[in-house]
């Protein structure tokens, strides 16, 4: 085995990544993908981050992890119930879970989804997790202490305001650009800061982390960093932001560089990416259709969405959960992020059973003859039932169907007068094609490498350290990647890790009170 | 799987620990209210809950109780309609029944031959 590191950089693409390498903006980067081995990484089958992030550490697709979005929605019987997506709402074994099974110390840092924390052996720090309850996010809690002292520590950039954050996926006015990427740099160091201090403090086994700016930026500024997007002659605000986008890209590969440096030399870097990144356009009104379609009624409390249709807030779901007649809607769209169109399931109120079948598969047919106004094209080129996009045993958690629009765009849940609208510029939205670059001693010097899958990721992290994976990968590691002698001391890991867990067996299905006690007294309550 | 009963956890362990779980989310925040938290001390009103901090506390209940998959629903929007507000005693009600039903099912599977589901 070898300390192995993975480093997450949300929403990253070579698309972007090698234009940058051309003009010399992250020569760090570069040289390390030169000296490895470097694949596209695709993505879950909707390229989005719970989703995607959660299949890199469990090897497992959303069908069989559970995770499909940052929500998840309940059908009541006086409409919808959602809640966010929780660490226990991921149905299979973690990366750290089964490292830290075998003994193996760990760390994982800002990755959705792992809210409350599991207890691991070694430290998790969530991420998407709101600064009001960051220092009990954190585990082991007494590690929030350990990082207050750090120098420079600041909560509000290692945390996440969902409103701030959400301005990302919406439009900013010109003067509010600046401070939006400075604040990125900043929360980047802060990340930065945090893991080399784990890394040089007698480090773990495997330390895994995001860095999210990436995706952030490209939201907002996609088309000043896709080299055929960027304006030849930008005005002086655009020029402006482009340099500005260099300078995060830059720190970026700065701060890569130290992380590495701090990792040393003995271990093994992989860096990837949840998913790509491209161009969007087009708007499609989800539930303006339905309406139109008469599948969806509205309860007469909407207006009209106005110019601002496009803007995609957590506000704006509560609001359409309540502007939703539900005694007269068939079919409606929760959230703009997992793409998804919920059938109404309700022998009362819904499609009943006997006819779910028909009317999904009728709703799909309508949806893929729906055309693209402005190009004369199919919209979709995919629409999916949950069983073809998710299959597996958690899949009847996912919605009824999945839109893949040609352009990857994300739909709008907003009340709207038109069907489809064109974006006043192009918008940066997640494409399938995300990045997977491996280095350092045992990889080969491979150069590019066919496309990976997102699910391989695990398989390769776990190969890397001389684990065998606990229970089913959809994923697999490619033997050519690793350019590895014999090596006694990971046979005999394996050997002991299969020990290990028939060890960890009986205590798993160990008498429940003992383990809710347990788990009080791991998360700090003391029954009296 | 664990064929032994599961021994439902007490509702005064509950409540002890839903107000724990109250008090360190509430621990540094900038409230009004001065007075010790009680069961009756309501989310909203009493200690300033945002309802950000109500998903995190529910999903802090739910991880360190063992109870996952709940029906919040039936809490927070009972008959279809939001509540305004709620008090720790009916928040840990919520569980400690969730958590009888919970061990009720898998006393129920305890009993029944390999291959069968209970009838409820």
């Amino acid at each position: 085995m070898a300390r192995t590191v993975l480093i997450g950089l949300d929403g990253a693409t070579f698309t972007v990544l090698n234009s940058l390498f051309e003009t010399g903006e992250m020569p760090f980067l570069r040289e390390f993908m030169a000296r490895g081995a470097y694949a596209e990484l695709n993505s879950t089958v909707h390229p989005l981050t719970p989703a995607a992030w959660t299949s890199m550490i469990t090897g497992r697709t959303p069908g069989n992890h559970g995770i499909f979005d940052f929500i998840h929605c309940r059908q009541a019987s006086h409409g919808i119930f959602y809640t966010l997506n929780m660490s226990y709402d991921i149905r299979c074994p973690t990366l750290w879970s089964m490292l830290s099974r075998q003994g193996m110390r760990v760390a994982c840092l800002n990755f959705p989804v792992a809210f409350p924390p599991e207890p691991i052996n070694g430290i998790c720090v969530p991420g998407f997790v709101n600064e009001r309850h960051l220092n009990r996010a954190v585990y082991p809690p007494s590690f929030f202490e350990v990082m207050k002292r750090l120098p420079g520590f600041d909560a509000e950039f290692l945390s996440m305001d969902i409103n701030q954050e959400l301005q990302s996926i919406q439009h900013l006015k010109e003067d509010e650009y600046e401070p939006w990427i400075t604040y990125h740099i900043r929360r980047e160091e802060q990340w930065a800061n945090l893991i080399r201090f784990v890394l040089s403090d007698d480090p773990p086994d495997f330390t895994g982390f995001i860095l999210d700016g990436v995706d952030k930026l490209q939201h907002l500024c996609w088309r000043f960093l896709d080299p055929v997007l960027r304006p030849t002659n930008p005005t002086t605000w655009e020029a402006r932001i482009i340099d500005l986008c260099l300078s995060y890209f830059r720190r970026l590969d700065g701060l890569l560089r130290d992380i590495v440096t701090a990792a040393g030399p003995e271990t093994r870097i992989f860096v990837a990416s949840d998913h790509g990144f491209g161009a969007t356009e087009t708007v499609f009104f989800a539930n303006a259709w339905l309406a139109q379609k008469g599948y969806l009624t509205w309860n007469g409390k909407t207006g009209s969405s106005g110019p601002s249709a496009t803007d995609i807030a957590e506000e704006t779901i509560k609001s359409q959960v309540e502007n939703i007649d539900w005694d007269r809607t068939l079919a409606f769209a929760l959230n703009p992020s997992c793409n998804g169109i919920y059938i109404r399931r309700s022998d009362a109120h819904g499609i009943s059973a006997e006819k779910y079948q028909a009317f999904r598969a009728a709703l799909q047919q309508e949806l893929l003859a729906l055309t693209n106004p402005f190009t004369g094209e199919p919209f979709f080129s995919r629409v999916l039932t949950r069983e073809q996009a998710f299959s597996g045993e958690f899949s009847a958690r996912a919605p009824d169907l999945t839109l893949l629009m040609k352009d990857h765009g994300f739909l709008s849940v907003l009340h709207s007068d038109e069907i489809f609208r064109r974006r006043a510029e192009p918008w940066g939205t997640h494409y399938p094609e995300g990045i997977f670059i491996a280095g350092g001693p045992g990889i080969a010097s491979l150069g590019p490498m066919p496309a990976l899958e997102i699910c391989d990721v695990a398989p390769i992290l776990l190969r890397s350290l001389g684990v065998v994976p606990e229970g089913e990968m959809e994923g697999c590691c490619p033997e050519a990647l690793f350019d590895l002698q014999p090596n006694p001391e990971a046979d005999n890991l394996q050997v002991a890790s299969a020990g290990a867990l028939q060890g960890q067996e009986q205590g798993l299905y160990a008498d429940v009170e003992e383990e809710v006690l347990k788990r009080l007294q791991l998360t700090g309550y003391l029954l009296q | 799987m664990n064929s032994q009963s599961p021994i439902p956890i007490t509702s005064d362990a509950i409540l002890a620990c839903v107000m724990d779980a109250a008090a360190d989310l509430t621990q540094g925040w900038d409230r009004d209210f001065a007075d010790p938290i009680a069961p009756e001390s309501l989310l909203v009103s009493d200690l300033g809950c945002q309802s950000l901090d109500i998903v995190v506390l529910l999903g802090q209940l739910s991880s360190c109780l063992n109870l996952t998959d709940l029906p919040f629903e039936e809490l927070l929007m009972p008959e279809g309609k939001r509540v305004a507000d709620l008090s720790l005693a009916t928040l840990a009600d919520f569980f400690w029944e969730k958590s009888h039903e919970k061990a009720n099912e898998e006393r129920a599977f305890a009993f029944c031959p390999e291959g069968e589901s209970p009838t409820h």
